[in-house]
């Protein structure tokens, strides 16, 4: 004899709960809410320059598009790379409204990077340290910073979220680490010599 | 991946914020869902859709089956129906006029008991 079994949401693909929002389930975007709220907190925490009360309601308007409008993800994308790229384009949204962002190119100089990574203890450091140094940065070499080394996305997936070719996010990716690196070790040198 | 670049990653991975996204969005979001899609539930009660589907050429195919299947079925009952008929006008016409107008025969058995 047919008997109802319940969905086990549990289960269920990103992408498949995504689908199923399409139909009014609540029960899946309550699955999906779930896996996304704590890791789209953090982005907006810490691209937010650390507002808490400003990252809860960039978390709560992010989930109210998608509820708004569920039927613009497309089933063959990853859902992940599409909660990613809105919460993205929230940043330089709010960036461009305050135009509170400059970007920290000028006077850089490739030879200055220090050669003696090996011989640095980075132990010493917290993390507010590395968030300082980020935060000197635009928006999109810290969003490719931290999908990269926060939620550990493919250069693909990060690429597809900024909407930018793949090179320009490895050379992104490694101009931040490297001045991030020297930023540090600059910080570290100081403390040594007090 | 050098040396740097697994400092970064273990450090930002073990990273954890001091608070947690306030319950209160949760039930905002949860009501928000159900407003909107009780709302398109209400858009799908609608006959012009129905309609609409009903004289669209989408699925020609079926509708064209279930029209025949209907007219089979209409054409094949009126064919016994007549079958029986014809039967009953052979042997009794009487009868045959009792089951074509019942309401007369009540008429003529109230008449009687009056």
């Amino acid at each position: 004899m047919f008997k109802f079994k319940p969905t086990n949401y549990q289960k269920l693909s990103d992408e498949k709960l995504a689908a199923t929002i399409m139909n009014g389930d609540s029960a899946a975007f309550n699955e999906l809410y779930d896996r996304y709220n704590a890791r789209i907190l953090y982005y907006f925490y810490r691209m937010l320059g650390n507002d808490k009360e400003l990252a809860q309601d960039f978390l709560q308007d992010l989930f109210f598009k998608i509820i708004d409008k569920p039927q613009l993800f497309d089933v063959e994308r990853k859902f992940s790379t599409w909660i990613f790229s809105i919460a993205h384009n929230m940043c330089k949204n709010e960036y461009r409204s305050r135009q509170v962002r400059n970007i920290m190119e000028k006077g850089f100089d490739a030879d200055s990077f220090l050669d003696n990574e090996e011989t640095a203890d980075y132990s010493s450091l917290q993390i507010e340290d590395i968030f300082s140094c980020l935060n000197e940065f635009d928006e999109i070499h810290r969003t490719a910073f931290l999908l990269k080394y926060r939620e550990g996305l493919s250069i693909n997936e990060i690429s597809a979220i900024l909407c930018l070719p793949t090179g320009t996010i490895k050379s992104r990716l490694f101009y931040t680490r490297k001045k991030i690196q020297e930023k540090l070790q600059h910080r570290i040198h100081n403390s040594n010599e007090y | 991946m050098d040396n740097f670049e697994k400092y970064i990653s273990s450090r930002l991975q073990n990273d954890k914020l001091p608070f947690h996204a306030d319950p209160a969005i949760r039930n905002r979001l949860m009501y928000q869902m159900q407003l909107k899609f009780s709302r398109s539930t209400l858009h799908k009660n609608q006959i012009l859709p129905f309609v609409g589907l009903l004289f669209s050429p989408k699925l020609l195919v079926w509708k064209l089956g279930i029209v025949a299947v209907l007219v089979l079925i209409s054409v094949s009952s009126n064919y016994y129906n007549n079958q029986n008929i014809n039967a009953v006008l052979a042997t009794d016409s009487t009868r045959m006029i009792s089951s074509v107008d019942s309401t007369s025969i009540q008429l003529k058995d109230t008449l009687s008991f009056n």
